[in-house]
């Protein structure tokens, strides 16, 4: 080359150089100046971005906002919104990409450098709240075959903070390609990954755990430990490794641990000591086939709930392939062994196994509304499950358990032996059960269901009901807590069905108990069938035949349920003969102490009626109501009066009590009663009383042993008692004593009565009697000069007033074949006084109308004198008043 | 010329590669370069920590050292022991060090202009220290002392195979409870290296006895190989393993002890995976405390396990033998006999699934329908029996003379369709006792069986005859149920239009037999005289010749108790509970109804 050819290859070099030059420091001006530049970045630009690194199909949409690329490498979203059809997947905020800036080959062969994110809400349930909420989330290239992650994740109430780092494929190092794992499927599966997860991770209480995630092309490994591990905690100590193989087939193999654990759940509070739970899942490359095994093992359980007490150590393994699964429960200590087994797929499954328990050693009560009860005790407990022989018939699994000297929440302890099976849809059907406990003998069959948990128990047999009350609620010993049955243990036939945990109420009850020689409260019965029903609105007790000494009497009590909120305590419907004095408890004290006043062998009856309950409102009126018929041939006796026969009704109506008995036989007369409550507000009575051709010695009696003459004892302590009129008395001097009274007045006083009345008395020789402290003999003291049997009267009419204690006597007329005396005044009842001004009239009674005029004319006495008897009613003191004659 | 054009050459150049450089230089100092020294060390640990293949622990001051390392994917102890590692051991070492609470503090190299040596910081030759062997680095943390404010520790970083600086840094004292984990936590606690769905076989030898018991599995189900072929009871075999493979460590001692390894107590040899483990157990004693040591072939190490071990392989043949004493499929059964005292009943299988008895009373034979479900439930049961004691196998006629299977009080014959036959005698142990001595004929065993077969096993036929009441071709259309007071008369009617209530009252059938006659008001049933309330007439009205059966129905007298007579079959029953309920549904429906 010449000189000049040189200068001008030189120089052509020297302009390029200069040129290069020049464009570098063009280029070099213009990083500078944009790489602090933030610049809008149009949307299709960022789809293509998107589609770069990861391939959805169209079922996945993005949408972006405020997306800005800052410099040339740092491509900015203030949201990213993505939505698998239309349902939310996830929503992110200030997302940033940053990709390879300074290399234009690893730009466009790898671009990927990072990604950040301040916060991702990830799945979305029903009420649009995140399932999953990712915090400060960075995924880095570290190396060229290394990436580094790190972020919060908040799933329900728990925290994992996770770091890692994977190992990215060595053959082909530059190429993370995150389009294989970034797709329509990986996001499907991930939503139901994580609600699955969720879903399992809602009944682990609140655990905050630290995660190092390490990664290679064939090996994901995670592993966790608990931070926040104090004792206190429901949950501690947890440590946990999940090992994700990647090969022809993946396997993935899981191992957890925690020192306790605390669920809590609808039954309860559950204490678990070390819960351990691995496990392996291999799945072929195509997912066609798959296959489990776990196992979960825990120390020892505590129950705090309606169960209380400890669970022995158990372990739970499951084997389960796409055809079918295996499940074996074990738990073995000294003091029970269990082997279980359930084999197959649905609905093929069998069952086989055994339990043995010693159930004196094992510390488990229930809470129920009897009490808190061991659930169980005894000697032994054997359960054994055998499998199905018969390929014939779907059963799942044959049982049989064998129970010696066992008790079931605290019955009285005995032998039972149930054989039974389990169907294909899980129930339970116990076809053959036997057992002996207590004074009890019973055979029944079983059957329980799951969904709805519906039970029926078939009992037949000697059932002493109170061997079997804590079984069957608080509602069964109310029934029974007054009965009382002798060396006879009653014979039970008995359907209880309902479903466990329903809605109150929801059992039925039907049962047949024959029982003899026993007694209910105090009523000794010689024997009884009676039908026992509970069904949603009551609980029934009704009989057709209680037979005791006296007779037969048919019956029904009912008791409505508690959750029926119902007014009526108790109803009843009887007919029959009732003993009355040995059965007059059976309604309960208040009923007995309103009758404590009859004393009444036997009454024939027929009644119902409601006993309603008292409300804590005082304004509230008891509308207790009933209707019983009564009638009795057997004298009785009501507050000391004998009654020789009745027939009436009692009812109670509105409130208001009200009694008629048309029939009434007393003292040898017959009567008419009839009484009625006027108000609620007031004890007010109206009582009509009429009685006619009564004997007047037993009237007088009666009457000696009414209550208000103890009233007057009371007020009066120093009266005499006198003495009783002797039992036999005289027909001539007897008599028959005709009464009526139509009196208001308070139930509880009866000399605060007030009406009108008449008393009679008749067919007998009054002068003879002690009336008025014998009558003829005080008028006879006089020695007035009188005709023969002027001084004989046989007739008494007194209509009178009551008032109060007080008795008004306007006309007394007691007249004999020839006189009349006629009197007034008044008779203190509580006193047993009388004060009366009486006019004797000889021939006064004559019949003979002339006569009796010139009698009376020619009678000096009538017209000088009246007499005054005054005093006791029995001794009366008699004087004669002095009448001045008329003025002329 | 030439030397003017290169001046003005390089004078356009220079200042354009001046420009250059400077811009160069402005862009490489404004790059953002986050390679500090703490980063990039926490770059580095995690990358030791996804290839991690040893950790050691040593604490100088107590001579102690633990050496961990990796074999393939497996980690164990190589030092003091060698023993397997407790995957969550590691598994939480690992996470915990990774989120390690821990802030860079400076780098040894500042140490000089601070004035500070490094035993300021408590490091020295007796420093504890542990160290994370990666594949292609090495880190180790040197612990020191605690810091001012006693909530942290000292912690030295240095990175040895690169040799880059050292970094001091306070950390979590949680590291130093992760330091001094001994090596027996470090252990996994498990022996046994199988999971119990792969044991194919296990065998004991005790050597009170040198006796062999070996079980091997076939399926899902164990039999006994070894020192009898029999049947083990699969569930009870199951909880024997499940025990097997949890049973755990009881110690580790770092040096072997001196135990005569020659008289196992027992040994235990595993299969399973084409793999055997082989274990031997020992008794030392050790100042007066009997020890129970292992030995294991697939660990050099002896190992303490607790004496419940030795309780598990004791008397494997009572304790795992198979106590079911038949079993056999119902569906294969062709015929069944049972004979007591000159009382007889035959069970035949009949076309398809129906059966025919024929009852014998020494006299008299009577044949009848039998109930295929009464059949199976007897079958069923037959299933459910368990042997409580095994008394002896291969009975000599002696043995079976004394123990009364000469004349036994019942036999009972199981034919098969395939034609084989199971025999058992069965003779009362003791006349008070509850136990009976059965003789299972095909299985040459005699044994002790706690069950009723006097309830079990009736020779009459009343319990087994076919309980539907309604001829087959008998197919009415009208049943009315009606009360026997004639004021009440007829209650119910239905028709086929009633549907469910219909079909189920057309399957007319008794529960139970009873012995009793019926009379035209009653029946006398267990000394009580039970009155007809209701009538229940099954009638064929829509042919040419209306036909009708009626049954007499009792009141419903229990739960589970309503009696039914008929005087055309002469047959007094109780009702199934699905019929009872049915007609309880209809009367008071019909109660409901009327006024």
């Amino acid at each position: 080359m010449n000189p000049s050819e040189a200068y001008k290859s030189i120089c052509q070099t020297g302009r390029k150089i200069r040129f290069l030059l020049v464009i570098t420091i063009f280029i070099q001006i213009f990083f500078i100046g944009i790489s602090k530049v933030s610049v809008p970045v149009p949307s299709f630009l960022v789809n293509q971005i998107v589609k770069s690194f990861a391939s959805f199909t169209n079922d996945v949409q993005f949408t972006v906002e405020g997306t800005r690329l800052e410099g040339f490498s740092n491509l900015q979203f203030s949201a990213v919104n993505i939505l698998l059809g239309n349902k939310p997947l996830a929503r992110i905020q200030d997302f940033e990409f940053v990709m390879q800036p300074y290399s234009i080959t690893e730009f466009f062969s790898s671009p990927f450098v990072a990604i950040r994110y301040e916060r991702m809400d990830l799945l979305f349930d029903e009420k649009q709240n995140p399932v999953v909420k990712v915090r400060d989330f960075r995924l880095e290239k570290i190396s060229s075959n290394h990436l580094s992650m790190g972020g919060t994740f908040l799933l329900k109430n728990h925290q994992l903070d996770l770091a890692g780092i994977f190992a990215t494929n060595q053959k082909n190092d530059d190429q993370v390609n995150i389009s294989t794992v970034f797709n329509t499927k990986f996001l499907e599966q991930s939503e139901s990954f994580a609600s699955n997860l969720a879903n399992h991770l809602a009944v682990l209480p609140p655990v905050h755990v630290i995660g190092l995630i390490t990664g290679s092309p064939n090996l994901l490994q995670l592993q966790l430990s608990q931070v926040d591990d104090l004792k206190e905690n429901s949950i501690n100590g947890v440590k946990a490794r999940f090992d994700f193989e990647y090969d022809d087939q993946n396997k993935i193999n899981m191992n957890f641990h925690a020192n306790s654990l605390i669920l809590e759940s609808e039954f309860g509070k559950f204490s678990l000591l070390k819960p351990s739970c691995s496990g392996e899942i291999i799945i072929n490359g195509d997912e066609s086939s798959f296959q489990t095994i776990s196992k979960l093992d825990i120390e020892k359980t505590t129950v705090h709930g309606s169960i209380i007490g400890k669970i022995p150590a158990f372990s739970a393994l499951l084997k389960r392939d796409q055809k079918s699964s295996e499940v074996l429960v074990f738990s073995y200590n000294k003091f029970s062994k269990c082997s279980l087994a359930i084999r197959g797929s649905s609905p093929n499954l069998t069952g086989e196994g055994f339990i043995d328990v010693e159930p004196d050693q094992l510390d488990l009560n229930a809470t129920l509304s009897v009490g808190t009860l061991k659930i169980i005790s005894g000697d032994s407990l054997r359960l054994r499950l055998y499998e199905n022989p018969n390929p014939m018939s779907s059963e799942i699994a044959l049982f049989s358990i064998i129970a010696n000297n066992f008790s079931a929440l605290e019955t009285p302890a005995g032998n039972f032996r149930f054989i039974g099976k389990v169907r294909p849809d899980y129930s339970i059907l116990v076809s053959n059960a036997h057992g002996k406990f207590g004074r009890s003998e019973a055979t029944g069959t079983f059957t329980q269901e799951w969904s709805p948990p519906n039970f029926r128990f078939l009992v037949k047999g000697a059932c002493f009901p109170n061997d079997i009350g804590n079984w069957l609620g608080s509602w069964w010993s109310p029934i029974w807590k007054n009965f009382s049955f002798n060396e006879f243990t009653p014979l039970g036939d008995f359907s209880i069905a309902g479903v466990w945990g329903g809605e109150p109420g929801n059992s039925n009850t039907f049962g047949v108990i024959k029982a003899k020689n026993f007694s209910y409260r105090n009523f000794q019965a010689n024997h009884a069938t009676v039908k026992v029903t509970v069904d949603n609105n009551a609980t029934s007790l009704r009989s057709n035949q209680i037979s005791h000494t006296l007779g037969t009497l048919t019956g029904e009590i009912y008791i409505p349920l508690k959750h029926k909120d119902s007014p009526i305590q108790l109803g009843f419907d009887f007919s029959g003969d009732f003993p009355f004095n040995a059965a007059r408890s059976i309604f309960g004290h208040e009923v007995e102490n309103a009758v404590s006043d009859i004393n009444a062998s036997l009454i024939q009856c027929n009644g119902k009626g409601e006993i309603l309950h008292k409300t804590l409102n005082p304004t509230d009126q008891n509308q207790t109501h009933f209707s019983i018929n009564l009638s009795s041939e057997i004298p009785l006796t009501y507050k000391h009066i004998p009654i020789d026969s009745f027939e009436g009704s009692i009812s109670r109506k509105n409130g208001l009590l009200e009694a008629r008995f048309p029939s009434l036989s007393i003292a040898g007369g017959q009567g008419v009663l009839s009484f009625k409550e006027l108000s609620q507000e007031s004890e007010m009575l109206d009582l009509k009383f009429e009685l006619k051709d009564a004997r007047r010695s037993n009237f007088v009696e009666i009457l000696d042993s009414m209550e208000f003459q103890n009233v007057y004892v009371e007020n009066h302590k120093n009266i005499v008692v006198k003495e009783k009129m002797p039992s036999k008395i005289d027909e001539k001097l007897d008599g028959l004593i005709y009464l009526s009274l139509s009196a208001k007045g308070p139930a509880s006083d009866p000399l605060q009565f007030e009406g009108s009345g008449k008393f009679g008395l008749s067919e007998v020789e009054i002068g003879n009697i002690n009336f008025l402290g014998g009558i003829r003999s005080r008028l006879g003291s006089f020695n007035l000069p009188l005709p023969s049997d002027a001084l004989s009267f046989n007739q008494l009419d007194a209509p009178f007033l009551l008032d109060h204690e007080i008795l008004r006597f306007e006309n007394i007329n007691l007249s004999g074949p020839l006189s009349l005396l006629t009197a007034n005044g008044t008779t203190n009842l509580s006193k047993q006084e009388v004060d009366l001004i009486a006019d004797l009239k000889l021939a006064g009674n004559l019949k003979i109308p002339l006569l009796k005029q010139l009698v009376n004319l020619a009678d000096p006495l009538a017209k000088m004198t009246s007499l005054k008897i005054s005093g006791n009613w029995e001794q009366p003191e008699w004087k004669v008043h002095l009448t001045p004659p008329p003025l002329p | 010329m030439v030397e003017k054009r290169t001046v003005k050459m390089k004078n356009r150049t220079l200042p354009l590669i001046i420009a250059n450089v400077v811009l160069g230089l402005f862009i490489f100092f404004n790059i953002e370069k986050e390679e500090n020294p703490k980063i990039e060390f926490e770059k580095n640990l995690v990358r030791a920590l996804n290839s991690l293949c040893t950790l050691s622990f040593h604490i100088p001051r107590k001579d102690q050292s633990i050496h961990l390392e990796r074999q393939e994917t497996d980690w164990v102890i190589s030092n003091p022991i060698k023993w397997p590692v407790e995957p969550l051991v590691l598994s939480n070492f690992l996470t915990k060090l990774s989120h390690l609470d821990s802030h860079f503090l400076l780098s040894v190299d500042q140490l000089d202009s601070r004035g500070e040596v490094l035993s300021d910081y408590g490091f020295d030759e007796n420093s504890s220290f542990f160290v994370l062997e990666g594949t292609s680095n090495s880190l180790r943390f040197s612990i020191g002392n605690d810091t001012r404010d006693e909530n942290y520790v000292f912690l030295l970083t240095e990175q040895n195979k690169r040799g880059e600086t050292l970094l001091i840094w306070k950390a979590s004292k949680e590291i130093l409870q992760l330091m001094e984990t001994p090596y027996l936590e470090w252990a996994k606690q498990s022996f046994i290296n199988f999971p119990l769905y792969s044991i194919d076989e296990i065998t004991i030898k005790q050597r009170k006895d040198s006796q062999k018991i070996s079980l091997i599995r076939n399926q899902e189900d164990w039999s006994f190989t070894l020192p009898f072929s029999a049947k083990a009871n699969t569930e009870k075999v199951n909880l024997l393993l499940n025990k097997l493979v949890s049973q755990k460590i009881s110690g580790l001692y770092s040096k072997n002890l001196d135990v005569n390894f020659s008289t196992p107590l027992y040994e235990l040899r595993i299969k399973g995976l084409g793999k055997t483990q082989e274990i031997s157990l020992f008794e030392q004693n050790n100042s007066g405390i009997i020890e129970v040591f292992a030995h294991t072939n697939t660990q050099s190490h002896s190992f303490l396990v607790s004496d419940e071990l030795t309780e598990l392989l004791t008397e494997w043949p009572q304790k795992l033998r198979e106590s079911k004493l038949i079993t056999f499929n119902p569906s294969k059964v062709s015929r069944i006999k049972v004979v007591h005292d000159e009382e007889s009943l035959s069970l035949r299988k009949n076309i398809g699934e129906s059966w025919i008895g024929l009852e014998n009373d020494g006299s008299n034979s009577i044949s009848f329908d039998a109930e295929n479900q009464a059949v199976q439930d007897l079958l069923e049961k037959l299933n459910l029996i368990e042997i409580t004691n095994f008394m002896f196998f291969d009975p000599t006629p002696k043995e079976l003379s004394e123990n009364g299977f000469e004349k036994p009080e019942y036999r009972l014959e199981i034919e098969h369709e395939d034609t084989t036959r199971q025999n058992v005698l069965i003779s009362k142990s003791h006349q008070d006792s509850s136990y009976w001595k059965t003789y299972v004929i095909d299985q040459s065993l005699v044994c002790l069986v706690n069950e009723n077969w006097g309830n079990l096993l009736k020779t009459k036929a009343l319990g087994f005859r076919k309980r539907t009441l309604l001829p087959s071709a008998f197919l009415p259309d009208c049943i009315t149920l009606a009360a026997l007071d004639h004021d009440l008369g007829a209650l119910v009617t239905k028709t086929p239009s009633d549907g469910e209530t219909f079909e189920r009252l057309l399957d007319f059938r008794v529960e139970r037999f009873i012995e009793s006659s019926f009379e035209h008001e009653g029946a006398w049933i267990g000394g009580d005289w039970v009155p007809w309330k209701y009538s229940l007439k099954f009638e064929r009205t829509e042919t040419e010749t209306p036909s009708s059966i009626e049954f007499f129905l009792s009141d419903r007298l229990g739960a589970s108790t309503w009696y039914a007579g008929s005087k055309e079959l002469g047959i007094i029953s109780t009702l199934p509970i699905h019929l009872i309920d049915e007609i309880s549904d209809l009367l008071k429906t019909s109660s409901d109804i009327s006024p």
